[in-house]
């Protein structure tokens, strides 16, 4: 059956970023998913691209010359970490992380020449904790944030969704836009009494000019599809339809998954799909389609391909509605059945 | 942590001989809830609430010409006839805690700061209390995640589960132990400075702790 095109952003300087020891953000996890991207039945409709390193004039209204700088040195250096233990780096680091931030622009660049309206970016390290001068939780260039200031400045969409549905609040999303009333920033994570980083508690709602442009639904530990998917329903769909965006880009982080150790989250791979459908949903009403993802976190390699393979089905039989069985909450895949849940 | 770091310095103050006309006057258009009263030479004698002082003022619901009579009796009712005394107070070098027992004790939403003399050197409010506890905890700053450890009964488990973070790399900003109750294990609530739960709940394993698994619920309410 034909499919949707997607495009699929994706480059093999991203592998390179080196992490050891152990450490959750390994280069098998983009490899793989590529891998299941193309092998699945989305991939005979795939346009694929590669993209150019972020420059310095994409970087520069998102993260300071200051510590632009530093990172650049700590990965030539040789240092074993960046700003924290956690954020480990190799040589190769800091043109991975380039490449990783150049992955948004260029896969806009396609949406908006018209290649096809939906995008996934494959791409590591991820980016939704970097602040604007400090690298957190695996992350060192706001990949999410320098692709909304792209879609601004060279194609002029103005009012952008920001949807985040990591297990992990991403703190540098919401601190890049939380004054900017033309940015909705909507994230869905295990409440930040318990996980990490600490932020995205409810009554942060945005400052200043940009107050009620974001909304934060934390989850309680244990949390399973039902709550996401009431969030979703009875607060994020209201909340995107009276704000109207021109554009969404999504924070896409599969780390929520029952069988991933890196949150407190219980979700199947089957609410991906539900998510992927919604996405779909608000991108046919009212962005003309247009839908840009970029991947975050996610470390269990097994439920990281089905979770993203699910959330590209969601989308591209969303935006084909002909297309689109039914998905019932708490749906199980293959994988899951043959893992015992 | 000392109140005299949480405290709003130099606080707008009142005089005991003051009208209360003047109090409205001079606090026209200002949002202050609490009111130290000092004497001439700065030593604290009351405090007066902005609920003390809508309560002394005639009610909008009266009679107009009422309500004129008695805002113009207003210049004859001075501060210390509606201040409470004696005045609820600590030394700057009180702590937080000192504080919070206070407040709990009295029932009060501020209290007055003194130096060695005596002399009035600030104000705390409940409001700042929570901003100061919020500053320690970290509670909403970017960077740390949470694990919860039963508590095994065998000694040491505080500094077992120190040496389990700090051996894998990890910082503890903090620990919080609670007692077993009716129904329920001790546990410890330990706040890490990083995004790895994986990475620290296979260090506190193997060092043979119980870590709360939170994919069930975790230690639900």
């Amino acid at each position: 059956m034909a499919m949707q095109p997607l495009i699929l952003m994706s480059d093999e300087r991203c592998l390179e970023h080196a992490t050891w020891g152990g450490h959750p953000e390994t280069r098998e996890r983009v490899a793989a998913v590529c891998a299941r991207v193309r092998a699945c039945p989305l991939g005979a409709s795939l346009v694929e691209g590669r993209p150019s390193p972020a420059g310095w004039d994409a970087l520069l209204p998102v993260h300071d010359e200051e510590y632009l700088l530093r990172f650049e040195e700590a990965a030539l250096s040789g240092r074993e970490w960046f700003d924290h233990r956690d954020n480990q780096l190799g040589e190769q680091s800091y043109q991975a992380a380039l490449t990783a931030a150049g992955a948004g622009p260029a896969a806009i660049d396609l949406v908006e020449a018209g290649r096809a309206p939906l995008a996934f970016c494959a791409v590591r390290p991820p980016g939704h904790h970097a602040e604007r001068a400090r690298a957190l939780g695996f992350c060192f260039l706001n990949n999410v944030v320098v692709a909304a200031r792209h879609w601004r400045r060279a194609h002029a969409r103005r009012r952008l969704l920001v949807l985040d549905f990591d297990a992990h609040h991403g703190n540098g999303i919401q601190h890049a836009f939380e004054a900017d009333p033309d940015v909705l920033y909507v994230s869905l994570h295990e409440h930040p009494t318990f996980s990490f980083p600490g932020t995205g508690y409810a009554e942060e709602t945005g400052t200043g000019p940009g107050e009620g442009a974001t909304l934060n639904v934390p989850l309680l530990p244990g949390a399973r599809d039902d709550a996401a998917l009431a969030a979703l329903e009875g607060q994020v769909d209201p909340a995107v339809r009276a704000f109207r965006p021109e554009a969404i880009l999504v924070a896409a982080g599969f780390d929520g998954h029952l069988l991933d150790d890196m949150s407190g989250l219980a979700w199947s791979t089957g609410l991906y799909r539900r998510i992927g459908r919604a996405v779909a949903a608000w991108a046919g009403g009212l962005t003309g389609g247009r839908a840009v993802s970029i991947l975050e976190g996610g470390y269990h390699i097994g439920a990281l391909c089905d979770g993203v393979e699910q959330y590209l089905l969601g989308l591209v039989e969303g935006t084909a509605p002909h297309l689109a069985p039914p998905v019932t909450p708490g749906e199980t895949t293959e994988f899951e059945r043959s893992e015992g849940h | 942590m000392y109140i005299a770091a949480a405290m709003s310095p130099d606080p707008f103050c009142l005089h005991p001989e003051m009208t209360l006309m003047q109090v409205r006057d001079l606090t026209a258009g200002k949002i202050i809830r609490h009111f130290p009263v000092t004497d001439a030479a700065g030593r604290l004698v009351g405090m007066v609430s902005d609920r003390d002082l809508r309560s002394a003022l005639p009610s909008t619901a009266l009679n107009p010409t009422v309500r004129v009579e008695q805002l113009e009796r207003l210049g004859q009712v001075r501060v210390e006839s509606i201040m409470s005394r004696p005045p609820i107070a600590l030394p700057r070098e009180a702590t937080l805690d000192d504080a919070l027992l206070l407040f709990d004790r009295h029932r009060i939403g501020a209290l007055a700061v003194l130096d060695h003399d005596g002399l009035l050197v600030g104000i705390l409010t409940v409001r700042d209390v929570l901003a100061a506890y919020r500053r320690l905890f970290g509670i909403g700053s970017p960077g740390s995640s949470q694990v919860e450890v039963c508590d095994d009964g065998r000694p040491h488990l505080l500094s077992r589960i120190v040496a389990a973070l700090e051996g894998a790399g990890i910082v503890c900003t903090r620990l919080i132990r609670t007692e077993a109750g009716t129904g329920g294990a001790g546990l410890v609530y330990a706040r890490l400075q990083t995004i790895n739960l994986h990475g620290a709940h296979e260090a506190l394993r193997a060092a043979g702790l119980a870590v709360v698994a939170r994919k069930a619920g975790g230690a639900a309410p």
